[in-house]
């Protein structure tokens, strides 16, 4: 639940605004969109793993 | 390249979808279930990316920047969610064997006739132009390869997708039957249309520039600005758009929903779909920009995908993509009309035929043909919509029409999950308030631009009324229509679905449902038993409404399993078993949606109205058993908990008896040895009055030995007992330590001498004096330094050591440096009448008690006591005493 | 002279039955464990052996058993002076082949009897 209400505030407004100029050729917002776009995944598959091991009918 | 290689190549793929579907299919009869993967599921879920995905996402990153990066990041950012959200929502559809999102909808609110038809209704006007703009992507790809459109491709796209669906669905009525065939057809298709849009990324991006660098680095600042965060409503709203839609699309609630057969792919879903996403949009910034540089506006940018490689002759990569964007359009279109044909069926046809019809001429095989003939049906709308409307307006802003129109539904849904107290009338009014805004603020500015309305309206507004111009509602002009229309729409809808909900009390049954989608969805087992249903109805006739739906064999089935689970489905007087009402609609919602199943189910009884009061009262009830039953499972888990301890003890126990037994045989044994002595040389003696004085005091020696050996063994028999049993207390004094050890150490000065063996003490502490047992410790390092000796080899040293215990208390240590023992020996010693191996004597002496009681007096001490020992080197005993806690120390120095 | 080995890990109880033996005239053989006394089996072939059971690394049963089984020996008397008393230990004694079975403690006469009685026998063979 707090991941969502962080990943929610990161991709918005006001934090949308920073990232600005070029990484490495590519436009900083870019980068920065899809940078948290893995982290998101791998956040998922994380707690995805740790739950495997409880019952899913909780 | 040729019209007719390419429609050759595509009717293959479909070849390679029939035959996957087919293969797939028959490998689930066989019990090998592609379903029963996490990642089959997983990846169906990238239904979701259509026509749309492939072209239209590179055609709004050309035109809007970053903005088309919210189609997918909103899935993205409430995928954490996902688990308590759609998790609900699949336990609860599976228990009721609810299929489609009307369903759903309906169930909750008393499964209204009207509810479930506006929900089909409403699903049907905002996806029909979905699924033809899928035909449209198709069409507008085939001419940009060939070049030229020689007949309808759109029209023989249909007639091919609709064969496939007819034929790998719907072949048994009930659709809660999971389809193995056409999910795996539908994963094969997302892992097609990546792979496709992988290829022609990486090779506009590596190939026709150096890669990503490269082509950032040609862009004009006109073309980097465009991907600036913009800011402002777009953002939000469309991240909110996308994340509904990718729920509540039908397609999309039929893949996450109707077909997922393991609550635990979901979880492989929660990571795989996003990451599938992110792949997905890797390339399409850079085919925009690059696109746009190369091709400039003569070619819309919705086409850059197909018309790059083909703009450098690579025909095959073209010809890849193009399949990808088949792949994808032609996913689309069958899941949508899937799903949609079932809630048109189930809602708009079944209905109208239980109401025309006698009852018995109801079947299967009208049901069946129902569902088929709305998937003609729907196919045939789409395409006439494609044919007269949609070209004109493009992928993209129809696509969001669809989004928001499926947007409508979050509110109720998210509700009936949550607040218990939503009502019938409160879905009602959201819906129509919703789906009303939408189609005036979305749909009615695109029929103006088609021509069927006067453009005026748009300008001023009904009647004149400005302020309820379609697209600025009070002289808001929110950025786009998309936008303003979401905003109000949902605004409205929220409210009146609060409005509704307040001014509405609960039917009894609604009040159960709320229940359930709130709460006893964890206790789906339970919910079985659930009694909620009164009023009459004859046996028979069910079984000849389920006979009719299901067919004899599969009623026959569930009766059976019924009977075993919960009793006799009938009652003595030809009544129905009220809990098998409950199953049985279950059972016709899983057949012909949940409308139709309460439309057969009251046609055949006479119900009755359930008070509130009873109600509520039921329901508490069944909190309390499902209280209880939880209670109970945990006390019988304790009770399994203390029924292993207590075989355990009864175990140790038995072992104990033994042990006392073999102690007892022991004893006994070692006690007839100095007895045989004794008795015999009694004899000799006796019988031999002339026996030389040396050899009478040999044997009259011998006599006393074995007597004290005798009477040393019961000795020690019973202090063991005494000490183990707890008889024994221990006499506490001061003792000055070292002194003690010290006059222990002298008793052997003899046996010492004799061995010359020098015994070291090593005080590492002196003057310390503690509270401890005087006589019993003596007997410690008595017995300790008996056996040191013992096992001492001539001409060696033992030592004795003192020190101070770093835990509390005092070490003492008594090293020898005789031949050690083996490690299965250490483990032992300890153990009553143990006597290690002794090469220098045959017999051991001694009663192999000693180290027994030496343990057990130090163990009353408070303290631990353990050997080290190594073969051919010696053995270390230490012990430890702490100080008593009630007893101060002094060390005096 | 007859000979009589004694086998007995308890050098008081050897002790008594050697002269108890060196009396009645037996030419006495001493073994204090079960390996010794095949030894001295083999070389000196008694007519008799009176042999505790339990005894440190090859015991009383092991003993007798292959006292009974090696050609030359087959027929020398064996006779068990056990401490273990119980039923089964005796059962298991005869099992093993022995001729004789006692218990300690034990009377001096009745086992000079015994032994007396033994060799008789095995002379008779």
């Amino acid at each position: 639940m707090a991941l969502f209400v962080l990943v929610a505030l990161l991709l918005n407004q006001p934090i949308m605004d920073i990232p600005q100029g070029m990484v490495s050729g590519v436009p900083a917002i870019i980068f920065y969109v899809f940078t948290v776009w893995l982290l998101v995944i791998a956040a998922m598959y994380y707690i995805t793993r740790k739950h495997s091991n409880s019952d899913p009918n909780k | 390249m040729n019209y007719g290689t390419l429609i050759v190549i595509s009717l293959a793929y479909l070849g390679i979808l029939f035959l996957v579907a087919y293969l797939a299919d028959f490998k689930a009869k066989e019990g090998k279930n592609l379903l029963s993967n996490p990642y089959v599921y997983a990846l169906s879920l990238a239904v979701y990316c259509t026509a749309w995905t492939f072209y239209g996402s590179v055609g709004k990153a050309a035109s809007d920047g970053l903005d088309f990066l919210t189609i997918y990041l909103g899935p993205v950012i409430s995928m954490p969610l996902w688990w308590v959200v759609v998790r609900r929502i699949i336990q609860v559809s599976n228990t009721l064997k609810i299929t489609t999102l009307a369903d759903f909808i309906a169930t909750r609110f008393g499964k209204h006739l009207g509810l479930s038809v506006l929900v089909t209704l409403l699903s049907v006007l905002g996806v029909v132009p979905y699924i033809s703009i899928q035909l449209k992507a198709i069409n507008s790809s085939l001419t940009t390869i060939a070049g030229e459109s020689y007949f309808d491709s759109a029209f023989y796209t249909t007639i091919m997708l609709g064969v496939f669906i007819l034929i790998f669905t719907f072949r048994t009525v009930d659709s809660s039957h999971k389809h193995a065939g056409l999910v795996a057809a539908i994963a094969l298709e997302s892992v097609v249309k990546l792979v496709a849009f992988l290829v022609v990324g990486g090779f506009i991006t590596y190939f026709m520039f150096d890669g990503f660098g490269d082509v950032f680095s040609k862009a004009t600042p006109e073309q980097l600005s465009k991907y600036d965060f913009d800011g402002g409503m777009q953002w939000p709203v469309m991240l909110f758009l996308s994340t509904s839609a990718v729920l509540f699309l039908p397609r999309q609630f039929h893949v996450i929903v109707s077909e997922n057969s393991n609550l635990n792919h979901l979880k492989t879903a929660m990571w795989l779909f996003p990451a599938y996403l992110l792949v997905i949009n890797l390339f399409v910034i850079p085919i925009a920009i690059g696109g746009e540089n190369i091709l400039g506006d003569v070619v819309n940018p919705d086409i850059y995908v197909l018309a790059m490689p083909l703009h450098t002759g690579h025909k095959w990569i073209a010809l890849l993509t193009y399949i990808g964007g088949f792949s994808a359009a032609t996913g689309m279109i069958i899941i949508s009309t899937i799903a949609l044909s079932m809630m048109v069926s189930n809602n708009l046809v079944m209905p109208l035929i239980i109401k025309q019809y006698d009852l018995n001429r109801i079947n299967q095989k009208k049901a069946l043909f129902t569902r088929r003939l709305s998937v003609v049906v729907i196919l045939l709308i789409s395409y006439l919509y494609f044919q007269y409307v949609a070209d004109r307006f493009s992928l993209v802003y129809i696509g969001l029409i669809s989004f928001a129109a499926v947007a409508q539904f979050t509110p109720v849904v998210i509700a009936s999950l949550f607040w218990k107290d939503v009502s019938q009338r409160g879905a009602k009014w959201s819906l129509i308030a919703g789906f009303g805004i939408w189609f005036y603020t979305m749909v009615l500015p695109s029929m103006v631009e088609v021509g069927l309305l006067h453009s005026r309206l748009l300008e001023i507004g009904p009647f004149g009324l400005s302020w309820l111009r379609p697209t600025a509602f009070f002289g808001l002009e929110l950025t786009n229509p998309i936008v303003h229309g979401t905003f109000w729409a949902l605004l409205f809808n929220v409210f009146f679905l609060v409005a509704g909900s307040l001014s509405q009390e609960q039917t009894a049954k609604e009040r159960n449902m709320a229940n359930f989608y709130t709460e006893a969805y964890k206790y789906a087992n339970d919910y079985e038993t659930q009694l909620l249903w009164k009023g009459q109805m004859v046996y028979r006739d069910l079984v000849r409404v389920l006979d009719n739906i299901l067919g004899e064999i599969k009623t026959r089935i569930e009766v059976e399993a019924f009977q075993q689970a919960h009793g006799q489905p009938m009652l003595s007087n030809g009544q129905v078993n009220p809990q098998f009402v409950n199953h049985a609609e279950r059972l016709l919602t899983g057949a012909v949606g949940a409308s139709s199943a309460r439309m057969l189910i009251t046609s055949i009884s006479e119900e009755e109205e359930i008070e509130l009061s009873e109600v509520l009262a039921i329901l508490k009830e069944n909190q309390e058993i499902t209280r209880l039953n939880h209670e109970l499972s945990a006390n019988s888990k304790e009770l399994e908990k203390k029924t292993h301890a207590l075989e355990m003890a009864n175990k140790r126990l038995m072992n104990l008896d033994v042990e006392k037994d073999d102690f007892i045989s022991t004893v006994t044994h070692e006690m007839r040895t100095p007895l045989t002595s004794i008795r015999a040389i009694s004899e000799i003696l006796y019988d031999n009055p002339d026996l030389t004085e040396g050899e009478r005091d040999k044997f009259l020696s011998t006599v006393i030995k074995e007597t004290e050996r005798m009477t040393r063994l019961i000795n020690q028999v019973l202090d063991l007992e005494k000490l183990e049993s707890g008889k024994a207390r221990l006499q506490y004094e001061q003792v000055m330590i070292s002194t003690l050890i010290q006059d222990c150490v002298s008793n052997f000065k003899g046996l010492a001498v004799e061995k010359n063996v020098e015994i070291t003490p090593i005080y590492e502490i002196h003057d310390i004096t503690m509270k401890v047992d005087r006589d019993r410790l003596s007997q410690v390092m008595v017995n300790l330094l008996s056996n040191a000796l013992k096992f001492s080899v001539e001409n060696s040293t033992v030592e004795v050591g003192l020190a101070d215990n770093p835990d509390g208390g005092i070490l003492i240590w008594i090293k020898d440096h005789g031949k050690g023992m083996d490690e299965e020996s250490l483990q032992r010693i300890f153990d009553k009448f143990y006597q290690a191996q002794d090469q220098t004597l045959k017999k051991p002496k001694g009663t192999g008690l000693g180290l027994s009681i030496t343990k057990q007096i130090v163990n009353m001490h408070g303290g631990d006591i353990w050997a080290v020992s190594e073969e051919g080197k010696g053995t270390t005993f230490y012990f430890t005493v702490p100080y008593p806690t009630d007893v101060n120390t002094t060390e005096t120095t | 002279m007859s000979k009589v080995l004694i086998v007995d890990d308890e050098p008081n109880i050897l002790m008594s039955l050697e002269f108890l033996m060196k009396k009645k005239g037996y030419e006495v053989f001493i073994a204090r464990d079960g390996k010794e006394a095949l030894e001295i089996t083999r070389k000196a072939l008694p007519e008799v052996i009176i042999l505790d059971i339990m005894m440190p690394e090859v015991d009383g049963y092991e003993v007798c058993q292959q006292v009974k089984s090696g050609k030359a020996t087959k027929d020398i008397k064996v006779i068990f002076l056990s401490a273990k008393t119980k039923e089964e230990d005796i059962k298991k004694g005869y099992e093993m082949g022995a001729d004789l079975y006692l218990t300690k403690p034990f009377s001096t006469r009745e086992l000079m009897k015994d032994v007396e009685r033994l060799i008789v026998k095995q002379n008779m063979q």
